[in-house]
């Protein structure tokens, strides 16, 4: 399936910017489903310098500053995407989850290492205990490892109400938790420090998802905007995308552009502002089918 | 009228002097001190080491077991036994005087929450030959080289992860692992930086107790230290070939500069300091100075385009080298949002870009974690192919055992955190309550690789001064080592911490309330003079000192501004209680409404004293004003606040001020945290007291201050204070007395400081016109508007240019408010003749000043505008 994806974001400023930094990961990444096409970074007003490199994550990302005094500043990424569709994953052949978490404490097989990195606590997805135990319900004695996300990613989707009031960019997990409601980005943390908890690998994945729904289908929630779900390390397998908020296996309908540890990793638009004052964000994202 | 504040003095209370009270130790000694000069008892010692003993189970520094003094020590202990008690603390009043004069404390500018606390320094040294440091900084430079090796392959390609030496929760629990840091190439160092706290063990031979990696600090306090000593024991130093320190802050200093990315010929280098609130504040700026170097805070850099700036009134200046004191957590907010203002934003970029050095790279702090010591041996085995020469302080890290509180069973252990930012103070388990240890174990037990335990070993132990003998106490080392070529240097010192009582243990943050010691190696033989072997190339004149930067500035602004604002205000003071000293009450008004247009008064308290006040009801109404015991009783500005600015500010910028306007400064703190005089007429003597620091300061900003970009601040922002005053005063009195009777006129002539010109010029009570002209039109009187307008006009032309490529004609805004005043005062002169009346005279003169007074402000934001901006960062 071949995409076309414009992600508008524009921040309004009560008074003039002097000058800012700012850092955007907006573009798809290559994954062994996903083939890059083009991509344009457009910013208004034009900024002094733009640059685009990698990531220690491995994603795309674009740092450019601007001294031109604005009180609005429109971040527009066009993209071309094709998604590969999901090969069917048995997901009963995946090992138990014990045996991961017990080769990821003493593996030195490069993969296993690198994904070790994903298994220790980070600034919005801390370890705790309470997690460990809502997890061990999915988490019981030789469960298959992606059997027992999959049963943890249902039960997330049925115990929290998805409601973008409750929360903001701010709430920590414990209170995601407490009130079992949020958006994608607090189910993805939640199911991030569920499974970290546990000793396993997760990390989070940002995207987008498909606007219009194929005739027949629902539309997906999230469709307008950035969407989050997270990535569940097996040995053998690599890693397997898990979609809380709609309860799916990330297929052809999800858009992968960045992978870290949690949301402060990757946020796709983020910068430091000389004056300003008080600043809106509106965000826009269109994800469209490209004939 | 406006009063306006320096911006960094917008929160909290001003920073004032340190109290003069002189610890006991030195009364004591005062006392005795003319008996000792004329008749040192030969030999004796007095008994200074008489109840000096060596402790059970440590290893003494000065007396071997048999009681005798140590090889290292004989010659200096004779010394000492010579001076004995009283030569001893005669010695050490000096330095103790020198200490105050500099100023030394940590966290000597902290906010209101920490105390401030003068250094606290021992008279005696610890000593080491040079043998045994020659032997001990092998093994640090061993040790350097090992955590250089550590770090390069932690940000490089992970082989001591990948072949299982190091286990992955070291490098990736480390919430300052930074994954922004591009790897180190080649033969280049990541640490350039480093220093290492040791202590000797009772066998005598040395452990390793912590590494600092990060951005080490105490190098300037032992500096300090050393300067302070020398001048202490003037002669002994030299008689006990003592190394110098010198050699290692050139190299240091030359190290600095080489770093400069694409060998630029004159590098800036920048000392990156986390500001005036932070503890260690009086370091950097100490050590900066020494250096040589730039000492600026976040704000004052910039990045632009992948390159960083030092902002200067002169524009943009290029920065090549930064010499980082701010946290690796909070260094660049745009990859790492965060509160904090001391980072700056976008650095990290202009690092991988490589047109900035950064030393140490932010991210190096990851090796100070206590749970990489357990893994060191193994890794210098992989490395080097060799155990390390030193051992560690014995840990056990969390991650490797199940039992971690059982893990060093009958020693005497510490728990530690084993990562983290604020860590909690380790707690002690021999000696833990029952109750606590069992809240401790859950803690542990939810996340045991978040701790380590530690063995506590014996510090030994060296002779430290009470101030009436000598008293045996734990001592431990911090070696500082700075990297040159590919190996390190080592400063043939230390700071020496020692513990606060001979039970205690000495702490090794600079945090703790311990005390300090300089270490001195002594040579076998006498040294050459190391300066004269390093003899730069002959240097070409320049006269000028570099681009000012806008904080310095702004800083010097002010410092002009506080001081005439303290002047003004004690020359009105001073009026005040002259008045009430010939009960002319009458002439209170004026005087009164300008503190309050000031803001050292408020209407309420003017308006609640009675129709003719008494000498008790004005005191009471000025000590607020004037002292800072009482100041805290009122909500208004004082002059102690006034002078805590200008104290706060002057440390800022000592590099820029005369030595005298430093010590004029303190002496005026001490005279404005005097107590009270209990009646309003002893005020008198006082307030002139004070008028004379005034004259002693303005003198030397005057004399002894290089006419650069920095003096020219200085100047504006005192010729701006001076005339908001003497405006808002004339204008006050014509308010309260249209008519200006004699006595008002001769009120004003006393604070203009004229009296003497006027009787001089004509004879007779003052007139109107003639007194006006003096006060306000004759550029002849230092006093007068037009002399300050003057002063402004030509301070204003020597300014940079705003746009230096058009060398602009064109007049500044703010100039023009001054140059119109100045066409005012030359072609508007007060018509004495009989035609125009005096009345209608008066009234033109007031829409004038009026109308100047309105524009003054403008003149200082604009001014502000152009050379000052601050602006603060948000996340977005």
């Amino acid at each position: 399936m071949r995409y076309r994806i414009h992600h508008q974001t524009v921040y309004k400023y009560e008074s003039s910017v002097s000058y800012s930094h700012h850092v955007a990961r907006l573009r798809p990444s290559v994954t062994p489903r996903q083939t890059q096409g083009s991509f344009e970074l457009k910013v208004t007003p034009a900024p002094d310098s733009l640059s685009h490199s990698i990531d220690y994550f491995g994603n795309a990302c674009s740092y450019f500053g601007l001294t031109t005094p604005h009180k609005k500043l429109v971040i527009d990424s066009y993209s071309q995407v094709t998604v590969k569709p999901q090969q069917s994953i048995d997901l009963d052949l995946s090992m138990p989850w014990e045996m991961v978490r017990d080769i990821l404490r003493t593996s030195h097989l490069a993969p296993d290492l690198a994904a070790a990195e994903f298994t220790f606590a980070s600034p919005l997805c801390p370890y705790m205990p309470e997690l460990a135990d809502y997890a061990r319900q999915s988490f019981q004695k030789d469960v298959p490892i992606l059997q027992a996300s999959k049963d943890l990613t249902s039960r997330i989707f049925k115990d929290f109400k998805f409601d973008p009031k409750v929360t903001t960019v701010a709430t920590p997990v414990s209170e995601v938790f407490e009130k079992r409601a949020g958006v994608c980005q607090d189910f993805s943390h939640f199911q991030i420090s569920c499974l970290r908890s546990l000793g396993l690998a997760a990390a989070y994945v940002s995207g987008y998802l498909r606007t219009e729904p194929p005739p027949g289908k629902e539309r997906l929630i999230g469709a307008d905007a950035s969407h989050a779900w997270v990535s569940i390390y097996a040995p053998q397998i690599g890693w397997t995308g898990f979609d809380a908020t709609n309860n799916v296996l990330p297929g052809q309908d999800h858009i992968h552009v960045a992978k870290g540890r949690d949301y402060l990793d990757i946020s796709p638009v983020r910068g430091t502002v000389f004056g300003g004052g008080t600043q809106t964000l509106n965000i826009g994202v269109t994800v469209s089918e490209d004939e | 009228m406006e009063t306006p504040r320096h911006p960094d003095s917008a929160t909290g209370k001003p920073n004032r002097p340190e109290s003069k009270s002189m610890p006991p130790s030195q009364s004591q000694t005062l006392g005795s001190m003319s008996q000792s000069q004329t008749s040192p008892t030969p030999g004796g010692g007095d008994g200074l080491f008489a109840n000096y003993k060596g402790l059970e189970g440590s290893f003494d520094e000065f007396l071997d077991p048999d009681g005798s003094p140590r090889p290292t020590w004989q010659d200096f202990s004779e010394r000492l036994r010579g001076l004995g008690k009283d030569g001893l603390g005669l010695s050490w009043r000096r330095g103790e005087e020198l200490l105050r004069e500099n100023g030394i404390s940590y966290n000597l500018l902290g906010d209101q929450s920490q105390n401030k606390r003068p250094w606290n320094l021992d008279p005696i040294p610890a000593l080491m030959s040079e043998s045994e440091w020659t032997s001990l900084s092998a093994s640090l430079v061993e040790r350097a080289h090992l955590w250089n090796q550590i770090l390069k392959d932690c940000y490089g390609p992970r082989t001591l992860l990948n072949e299982g030496l190091l286990p992955p929760a070291l490098l990736y629990s480390q919430p300052n692992f930074n994954r922004f840091l591009p790897p180190v190439n080649g033969g280049g160092n990541i640490l350039t930086s480093y220093a290492v706290d040791v202590a000797r063990s009772a066998d005598g031979t040395w452990t390793v107790v912590a590494d600092r990696t990060e951005a080490p600090n105490g190098a300037g306090f032992a500096l300090e230290n050393r300067i302070i000593l020398a001048n202490v024991f003037p002669e002994t130093t030299h008689k006990l070939h003592l190394i110098r320190q010198a050699a290692y802050f050139q190299s240091l200093r030359a190290t600095l500069f080489a770093h400069a990315p694409g060998g630029n010929d004159e590098p800036k280098v920048v000392m990156l300091s986390p500001g005036p609130a932070d503890r260690t504040y009086f370091e950097d700026a100490y050590l900066a100075r020494y250096l040589g170097i730039t000492l600026a805070v976040g704000e004052e850099l910039t990045v632009r385009n992948d390159r960083v700036y030092l902002k200067t009134v002169s524009g943009l200046q290029r920065v090549h080298v930064i010499y980082r004191r701010v946290h690796e957590t909070v260094i660049d907010p745009l990859e790492v949002p965060t509160n904090s203002q001391q980072g700056v934003p976008g650095l990290m970029g202009a690092i991988r870009s490589g047109t900035v050095s950064v030393i140490n790279p932010p991210g190096t702090g990851i090796a100070e974690s206590p749970a990489l010591l357990p893994f060191l041996p193994a890794i210098s085995q992989r490395l080097f192919g060799k155990d390390l020469s030193i051992p560690s302080i014995e840990t056990i890290w969390g991650g490797q055992e199940e039992n971690l509180l059982e893990s060093l069973p009958g020693q005497s252990a510490l728990l530690k955190e084993a990562f983290g930012l604020r860590l909690r103070p380790p707690v002690q388990l021999d000696t833990l309550p029952v109750i606590q240890r069992e809240s401790l174990v859950a803690r542990v037990n939810a996340s045991p690789s978040s701790y380590v335990v530690q063995q506590q070993m014996n510090f030994s132990h060296g002779p430290v001064w009470t101030g009436s003998q000598l008293e045996s106490r734990p001592l431990a080392y911090r070696f500082f080592l700075f990297a040159k070529g590919d190996s390190y240097q080592v400063m043939p010192g230390a700071l020496v911490r020692c513990a606060s009582s001979t039970e205690a243990l000495p702490g090794l943050s600079l945090d703790h309330d311990s005390g300090s010691k300089d270490l001195w190696i002594l040579g076998e033989k006498e040294n050459p003079d190391e300066l004269q072997t390093n003899q730069p190339a002959r240097l070409s004149i320049r006269r000028s000192t570099g681009a000012l930067s806008s904080r310095s500035a702004d800083n010097l602004f002010w410092i002009g501004r506080y001081s005439e604002r303290t002047e003004f205000a004690t020359r009105v003071l001073l009026e005040i209680v002259l008045a009430m000293t010939d009960d002319k009450t009458s002439e209170l008004t004026p005087l009164l409404a300008t503190l309050r247009s000031f803001g050292y008064l408020t209407g309420a308290q003017i308006k609640a004293l009675a129709d003719s006040p008494s000498r008790q009801e004005i005191l009471n109404l000025l000590r607020p004003v004037f002292f800072e015991s009482a100041s805290k009783e009122s909500t208004g500005d004082s002059i102690p606040a006034n002078v805590g600015n200008l104290f706060r500010l002057a440390s800022l910028s000592r590099d820029r001020l005369s030595n005298e306007s430093w010590r004029i400064i303190r002496a005026h703190g001490d005279l404005v945290s005097s107590s009270p005089p209990h009646t309003l007429l002893s005020m008198r003597p006082i307030l002139q007291k004070a008028l004379l620091n005034h004259s002693a300061f303005n003198g030397t900003c005057r004399e002894n201050i290089t006419r650069n970009q920095g003096w020219l601040f200085l100047n504006i922002g005192r010729r701006v204070e001076r005339i908001h005053w003497l405006l808002t005063l004339i204008n006050n009195l014509m308010e309260a007395d249209p008519e200006l009777s004699p006595s008002s006129l001769e009120t004003a002539l006393s604070i203009n400081d004229t009296t003497l010109t006027y009787r001089f010029r004509y004879r007779g009570s003052p007139q109107p016109l003639p007194a006006l002209d003096l006060i306000l039109f004759d550029p002849a009187n230092p006093r007068s508007l037009a002399f300050q307008l003057k002063e402004l006009d030509r301070d204003l032309r020597n300014l940079p240019k705003e746009d230096q490529a058009s060398q602009s004609e064109v007049p500044r805004f703010a100039h023009r408010i001054v140059l119109r005043a100045m066409n005012y005062l030359e072609t508007e002169l007060l018509s004495t003749d009989d035609e125009t009346s005096e009345a209608a005279e008066l009234a033109k003169l007031r829409v004038f000043l009026t109308d100047l007074q309105d524009k003054m402000p403008r003149f200082t934001e604009k001014l502000g505008w152009e050379f000052f901006t601050h602006v603060e960062f948000t996340n977005s």
